[in-house]
C-alpha cells in the first residue's frame, strides 16, 4: 500500500491528476456559462 | 547594491511603459467612434438573424423527433442567448457586427481585458509562488532530488493552500532581500 501511495505521489502521476481536475473544472465553467467574452462583473 | 540597481531599472521600465501605453490610449480612444454598442448595432442583429436562419434551415432536414433536430433546437436557443448576453454587456461592435475587446485599460471596459488579465496574473503568480516555495522546502530536506520527483503531498497541499497572499509575501521577501539570489550564488560561465 505504501508503495502504491509512493507511486501516486510521483510528479508525472500527480501532474496528470492535477491537470485532469483543472481541465474538468474549466470545461464545467464553460458548460454552465458558455460563450463568455467579458468578466461577469460591472 | 544590486537591489538598488534592480529597483532603478524597474522604476525606469514602469515610467517608460506608463508613458508608452498612455499615449496609445489617446490615439485608440479617438477610434472608438467607429464602434457602436452591440445592442444598437444593426449588423450585430443581422448576424443573429443569419445565424438562427442557418440553423433553422438545417432543422428542416430532420424529423422533429430526431436527435439531430433536438440538438439543433438547443443550438438555436444557445445562439439567441449568446447574442442577448453580448447585447447586455458593455461590449462594442465593429461595422461588421462582431464584438470587440477593448484592451486599452480604461475602467469602463475593464471587465473585457484588465480584470481577466489581472486574474490570470494572480493565478499564474500563485502557481509559480507555491512551486518556488515547494522547491525551496525540498532543498532543505535530506534528499532534495527525491523530494522533487516523489512529491510530499501533505506538505505540497499545505503550501498550495497558503499561496493566496503571494503578492504580499513576494513584496515582503523582496524588501527583506530574500526574493532574489545574491550574485555570488549564481554561476557565470567564463567569457
Amino acid at each position: 500500500m505504501s508503495d502504491f501511495l509512493k507511486y501516486l505521489s510521483t510528479a508525472p502521476v500527480l501532474m496528470t491528476a492535477l491537470l485532469s481536475v483543472t481541465s474538468a473544472f474549466i470545461m464545467f465553467i464553460n458548460f454552465v456559462y458558455p460563450d463568455q467574452l467579458t468578466f461577469p462583473i460591472l | 547594491m544590486k537591489i538598488t540597481n534592480f529597483l532603478s531599472k524597474f522604476c525606469c521600465l514602469t515610467i517608460f511603459s506608463f508613458f508608452f501605453f498612455s499615449t496609445n490610449i489617446q490615439s485608440v480612444n479617438a477610434d472608438f467612434s467607429v464602434l457602436t454598442p452591440c445592442k444598437e448595432s444593426p449588423a450585430f442583429q443581422k448576424r443573429l438573424k443569419a445565424s438562427v436562419k442557418k440553423l433553422e434551415n438545417r432543422l428542416k432536414l430532420y424529423t422533429p423527433e430526431s436527435r439531430e433536430s433536438k440538438a439543433l433546437i438547443k443550438q438555436v436557443a444557445n445562439t439567441k442567448a449568446r447574442f442577448e448576453n453580448y447585447g447586455k454587456t458593455s461590449l462594442l461592435c465593429g461595422k461588421e457586427g462582431l464584438p470587440r475587446i477593448i484592451a486599452t485599460g480604461q475602467w469602463d471596459h475593464a471587465n473585457e481585458f484588465v480584470i481577466p488579465g489581472l486574474v490570470f496574473l494572480y493565478i499564474t503568480g500563485w502557481i509559480g509562488w507555491v512551486g518556488r516555495k515547494y522547491v525551496r522546502y525540498a532543498s532543505n530536506t535530506e534528499n532534495p532530488f527525491e523530494n522533487e520527483i516523489i512529491i510530499n503531498v501533505p506538505v505540497a497541499i499545505s503550501i498550495m493552500n497558503s499561496g493566496f497572499l503571494w503578492p504580499v509575501e513576494a513584496w515582503k521577501e523582496f524588501t527583506s532581500g530574500d526574493l532574489l539570489a545574491s550574485d555570488d550564488d549564481i554561476s557565470v560561465s567564463p567569457r
